[in-house]
């Protein structure tokens, strides 16, 4: 058979159509992860803003919760005030992703988690139907707050195998993409294990 | 007397049983009403036996018939025929009518016959008995043969992910209800047997076979904490699946490929040198685009989750990532794994509103003689439907503490019309249109179209 030529390219055709062949598959792989990276990136940064839209919540929470405790609950003031003085602060706080405002989250939580343990012993506080509105009010946001932590760390983890993963670490080594911390369950445990009445009395 | 006895169950198959269990399964077995049922099948299939081999030899003849009749000459059949037509019986002018009127009544008879002594053994032994085994499942367990208790929505859930394959109803019945209360609130389960069929060839063999097969369930929480305005769909796993993503879709991106452009490869046949390239390359870009639309479907609003087990088994699918996983606890998770691995059959679930639908897959038929159907494999496929059935209600009732609301502001919705939703559902015969019809209103749902 006639050998086939093509123009300029002559005998070096099969080698170029390979390596152009290759260079596109790389090129596509390239704008594929690379896209897929970026969309992980703004995936964790919108798990984030949920995170952040629960926390806003629960900040408008507290204000009526205390209102309606104060009615019933007159000798606990310290422990109140506490919670006005926490919520205050964490709202003051300009940095949203800091290690701070975390820990003061859940020390929020524990303090709050200690004023329903010690709502049980106001029977009056108990039966309003006020009290059981913003408890279950609450405990929703709880659930909701668990919840967007968990999506959260999905979305976290999706991107570090991402950067930790051959051959997408290559593509991510080109993107800047920030260390996200994740929520651990060990924070969960330790919140649960404070004690409310040493935090009472402190 | 026929004599059934858990017990003699391999052990693999009566292990979920307990002792008790299996001694209140032979007591119902020898209810008069039942055991009388019992001898008229085990007559009916001895007389089937007898005949079968007489149907059989009666195919065998008008298949070798037909051969000779169909066949171009060349095989030995036709060979033998046409010795035996125009060499013995000398029938060249009168072949044609004589031979149809022939196959055509040989076929009526084959018919008959197999009408009578081969087709499925008309005796409600299932009904009889589910009537009675309902009650030691749970006391408000309550059965109906003609699938009174179905509901409302099946058609809606046919035309979306959870029932797709379900596009024609053959068979809707032995359907069950219950409600449990617990800690003063009520919640309700019905379910039903579900089938689609089709119709296979195997050579000049037409047979029905069943094409999906489950147990659908409805259980209905008025008192939800957690109500989920999107869909919450747990599948079975693929996404992970090694025939999947080694075997399956490696093998139709090739054959896509080839398919695709198999014509211009024919048109550059006379370019050898660059053939093999253009072919790998080929293959690489239509493998790699069905690899991304593939992993893109499978990925669109997945929701992943960290119960490695739990992922192992099932996908989960939801518009919702943070209510979906508000719903999914940890508790959750190990509770469906529990359940699953304590059935070692498939369930697949899908949570909408304050429903959530269960569907158990059915492997083969019970409580349904046939002439080659023993009452050993029907009892096989009876105690998984029994356990299974008793791990639900179990499971069900279980998920009520999950999904109850510590107080009762929650409780917004009505529970009076419950009963609303429970009808008869009427068997499709004509199912093609009913498909048609099915996929017409999926369009017109899509569009937003409404027929007053």
């Amino acid at each position: 058979m006639e050998t086939q030529t093509f123009g300029l390219l002559g005998q070096y055709t099969n080698t170029f159509l390979g390596m152009g062949g290759i260079a596109a598959i790389i090129g596509i792989y390239f704008i594929v992860t690379y896209n897929s990276i970026i969309n992980s990136k703004n995936t964790v940064n919108e798990a984030f803003s949920a995170i952040d839209t629960v926390l806003q919540n629960r900040y408008n929470l507290i204000p009526n919760l205390v209102e309606v405790v104060k009615q019933y609950m007159s000798h606990e003031a310290s422990l109140i005030n506490k919670v006005s003085e926490m919520r205050s602060q964490l709202i003051s706080n300009g940095n949203k992703w800091s290690k701070d405002r975390f820990d003061g989250e859940n020390e929020l939580q524990a303090w709050m988690k200690s004023i329903f343990a010690i709502a049980e012993n106001y029977p009056d506080l108990k039966a309003s139907n006020n009290f059981l509105e913003l408890q279950t009010q609450w405990s929703e946001l709880e659930d909701r707050l668990q919840g967007a932590r968990r999506a959260y760390n999905a979305a976290v983890k999706d991107i570090n195998n991402k950067k930790e993963m051959f051959p997408s670490n290559l593509v991510a080594k080109l993107i800047t993409i920030p260390e996200w911390a994740m929520f651990e369950a060990e924070v969960a445990a330790r919140v649960e294990k404070i004690d409310a009445k040493s935090m009472f009395n402190a | 007397m026929f004599n059934i006895d858990f017990a003699s169950l391999p052990e693999d198959q009566k292990k979920n049983l307990s002792e008790g269990e299996i001694q209140s399964l032979n007591g119902l077995f020898q209810d008069p009403i039942i055991q009388k049922q019992l001898e008229e099948i085990e007559e009916q299939r001895k007389i089937r036996q007898k005949y079968k081999y007489i149907i059989y030899g009666w195919c065998t003849l008008l298949a070798l018939f037909l051969s000779f009749i169909l066949g171009d000459g060349s095989n030995i059949f036709s060979k033998l025929w046409t010795w035996f037509f125009y060499a013995v019986w000398d029938w060249e002018n009168s072949f044609s009518p004589v031979i149809w009127s022939t196959i055509i009544s040989y076929s009526l008879g084959i018919g008959f016959l197999y009408k009578t002594f081969l087709s499925k053994i008309e005796i409600p032994l299932k009904k009889e008995v589910l009537q009675k085994i309902c009650p030691l499942l749970y006391s408000k367990l309550e059965y109906s043969h003609d699938g009174k208790y179905s509901f409302n929505e099946l058609d809606e859930l046919r035309s979306g992910n959870f029932l797709s394959s379900y596009d024609k109803i053959d068979r809707v019945e032995d359907s069950t209800y219950f409600n449990i209360d617990k800690d003063g609130k009520t919640f309700y389960v019905n379910g039903f047997e579900l089938e689609t069929s089709e119709i296979r060839w195997s050579g000049k063999n037409r047979r029905r076979v069943t094409t999906n097969h489950c147990y659908l369930m409805r259980a209905y929480f008025p008192h939800a904490r957690i109500p989920l305005n999107n869909e919450l769909l747990i599948t079975q796993d693929v996404a992970d699946s090694w025939l999947w993503n080694k075997l399956v879709y490696p093998f139709l991106g090739f054959i896509f490929a080839i398919s695709i452009w198999f014509p211009i490869l024919s048109i550059l046949i006379d370019i050898p040198s660059i053939l093999f390239l253009i072919v790998i390359g080929l293959w690489i870009i239509s493998w790699g685009t069905i690899h991304y639309f593939y992993q893109k479907n499978i990925n669109t609003h997945r929701v992943t989750l960290e119960n490695i087990e739990f992922e192992k088994l099932f996908d989960v699918k939801c518009a919702d990532q943070i209510t979906s996983r508000m719903i999914i606890t940890p508790a959750f998770m190990d509770k469906i794994v529990a359940f699953v691995n304590k059935t070692g059959n498939q369930y697949e679930f899908l949570l909408r509103d304050n429903i959530m639908y269960i569907k158990r897959k059915i492997n083969g038929t019970y409580l349904e003689a046939g002439t080659e159907k023993n009452m050993l494999t029907n009892l096989t496929g009876f105690t998984q439907f029994y356990t299974d059935m008793r791990e639900i209600i179990q499971f069900v009732y279980d998920m009520n503490l999950m999904y109850l609301s510590k107080t009762d502001i929650n409780a917004q919705i009505d529970t009076n019309n419950i009963n609303n939703n429970v009808r008869p559902i009427n068997l499709e015969f004509w199912s093609i249109w009913r498909w048609s019809g099915a996929w017409i209103n999926t369009i017109l749902q899509k569009l937003n179209i409404k027929f007053q």
